[in-house]
């Protein structure tokens, strides 16, 4: 007579449901399971990275940013079932090493679209005028914020952090989010008041 | 647009000039995390521990998610992409004589019977010198689970084997009822049997039954192998530990120990040893996998090739004893299939 047995763990997290916290704790006794946080998040924090100071800088940030978040796995608390605004605050920390580069990045990028001239056929559909236009005087905005105001509006705006996580992130109270944010704005909607009367509605 | 829009926007045409990570930006970040990691020492791992079943529980759970990346180390670690010529030689011909064995195939209601010999060393902190340690044991697990099972353990004279030391213990195996559980865990995860004769009640009873259902070829059984690992070794090293742990624990069919030897030489790392003894005095061959300075030996038959025993010697620094000490060596006596808790044939 046959015998059919349960082979297999036992219920337990299915594939890819484990928290970002339980494969850091993983990872104090088997390094390798640190790849999960690689996998996850390298794409996003390579991104914002790039769009900050460019692809050659944000491989090295990056790297840097996954070895002292290895380097500090042991600190990390497991209260935080996410590891995104961790991540991204110590990425924010190798980017404000690179103070100069990022500023010189966004007056090249600023130059860039001011004397790109909008004559494709794309252009030609309103919205897209509008936002081309407004590209130029964007970057100039963002080169002139301080690094602080820059940190907190670009977290929220190109690395989807809410203003909690932004704030567990720079380790700031959330009331100084909230402010710097709405000076980073302030600035931000003044550089674009010429070419974009859109924009009176408050967050 | 509001300006937080624009923003966006502004963040989705610089991507468009972007060529996103370098192709070997993984392999750089991660193996430079692996040498932070081994500059960290990583610890010796008990073997022959009592009440392993019971421990394997929590082990399975956290196991999971490793399968993803499994092929992935392999690679990370820069390691050879399998077992000597000399030791596939060896693993191939026990996998032949293990597939030409009679496939017993239990009722649910038996026990499958193992009864084995073990040498085990003790350390006392961080001295070099150890205490040996012997016992005979006799375990009758029951074949789905289900039902509870018995340990025996008799301590043995270090130098004479059949020589006993000290009375008999008997630890009952709890069955498992499968349900939902309530309240806190009903066993210790610490490795220590709890003499229960009420059944665990768990989500599922697969962690209690005699044998488990395993892959019948040799790349599904790597994958296993790598899936439900447990310690902190290397996992090439961690998954050859968990081979010689269900040669020792669990009851495998024909096919499932001929794909088990065979994944073994897919495991980086695994060679041939000359000769080798089992606790019990057998000369055989063996093939080993090293790691913090311990070579772990399954040894076989030289004639027959069938599987006769595991040990483990120190070979070098980072296993806190001297080199040539034998640490924990075992030798199978006899796997079967009977009726009753207690019946020995």
């Amino acid at each position: 007579m046959a015998v059919t047995l349960n082979t297999g763990p036992a219920a337990g997290p299915e594939d890819g449901e484990l928290a970002d916290a339980a494969a850091i704790r993983e990872s104090l006794e088997q390094p390798e399971w640190f790849a999960v946080l690689y996998d996850r998040y390298a794409a996003a924090l390579h991104r914002y990275a790039g769009r900050r100071v460019g692809d050659d800088v944000a491989d090295d940030l990056v790297a840097a940013t996954f070895l002292a978040a290895f380097r500090a796995r042991e600190r990390y608390d497991q209260a935080r079932a996410s590891a995104r605004p961790w991540l991204f605050g110590i990425l924010t920390k190798e980017i404000s090493r690179r103070h100069r580069t990022e500023q010189a990045r966004l007056r090249a990028l600023a130059r860039a679209w001011s004397e790109r001239p909008a004559d494709g056929l794309a252009d030609r559909v309103a919205a897209d005028v509008s936002a081309r236009a407004a590209r130029g005087p964007l970057a100039a905005a963002l080169a002139r914020l301080s690094a602080d105001e820059r940190g907190v509006l670009l977290l929220i705006a190109w690395g989807d952090l809410s203003y909690d996580e932004t704030a567990q992130a720079l380790g700031i109270p959330l009331g100084t989010v909230r402010s710097r944010l709405s000076r980073a704005r302030a600035k931000v909607r003044q550089a674009l008041g010429d070419s974009n009367p859109m924009n009176e509605e408050q967050a | 647009m509001n300006d937080l829009t624009s923003l966006r926007e502004l963040g989705q045409a610089i991507d468009d000039g972007l060529r996103g990570p370098a192709p070997d930006l993984r392999q750089r970040v991660l193996a430079e995390c692996g040498g932070l990691a081994d500059r960290a020492r990583p610890g010796r791992r008990p073997r022959f521990a009592p009440g392993w079943r019971l421990a394997v529980t929590g082990g399975l759970a956290v196991a999971l998610a490793a399968a993803l990346l499994a092929v992935s180390t392999l690679r990370l670690l820069g390691a050879p992409p399998g077992a000597t010529a000399q030791a596939a030689t060896i693993l191939e011909r026990a996998a032949q004589a293990a597939a030409r064995q009679p496939d017993l195939i239990p009722r649910p209601s038996q026990y499958v019977l193992f009864k084995s010999v073990e040498t085990a060393a003790e350390f006392n902190g961080s001295s070099p010198d150890f205490r040996l340690h012997s016992e005979l044991d006799l375990s009758w697990q029951s074949v789905t689970g289900r039902r509870a099972g018995l340990l025996r353990a008799q301590p043995r004279s270090n130098s004479n084997l059949s020589q006993p030391t000290g009375p008999w213990s008997s630890t009952v195996l709890p069955g498992c009822r499968p349900g939902r559980p309530r309240g806190s865990r009903a066993w210790s995860t610490a490795g220590t049997p709890v003499s229960t004769r009420k059944p665990i009640v768990s989500r599922s009873c697969a962690w209690n039954v005699a044998y488990p259902v395993l892959p019948t070829t040799p790349g599904a059984m790597l994958r296993y192998l790598f899936r439900t690992r447990q310690g902190q070794n290397p996992p090439p090293a961690e998954s050859y530990i968990h081979a010689g742990d269900l040669l020792r624990q669990d009851y495998l069919r024909p096919a499932e120990r001929a794909a088990l030897f065979r994944a073994l030489k897919l495991i980086p790392g695994v060679s041939e040893v000359g000769h080798a003894v089992t606790l019990i005095g057998q000369r055989g061959i063996a093939v080993q996998q090293t790691y913090h300075g311990l070579s772990d030996q399954l040894i076989f038959s030289p004639r027959t090739y069938a599987f006769m025993g595991e040990r483990q010697v120190v070979v070098g620094q980072g296993a806190g004893a001297r080199v040539g000490s034998v640490l924990d060596s075992y030798a199978v006596l006899r796997i079967a299939v009977v009726d009753r808790v207690g019946q020995q044939r």
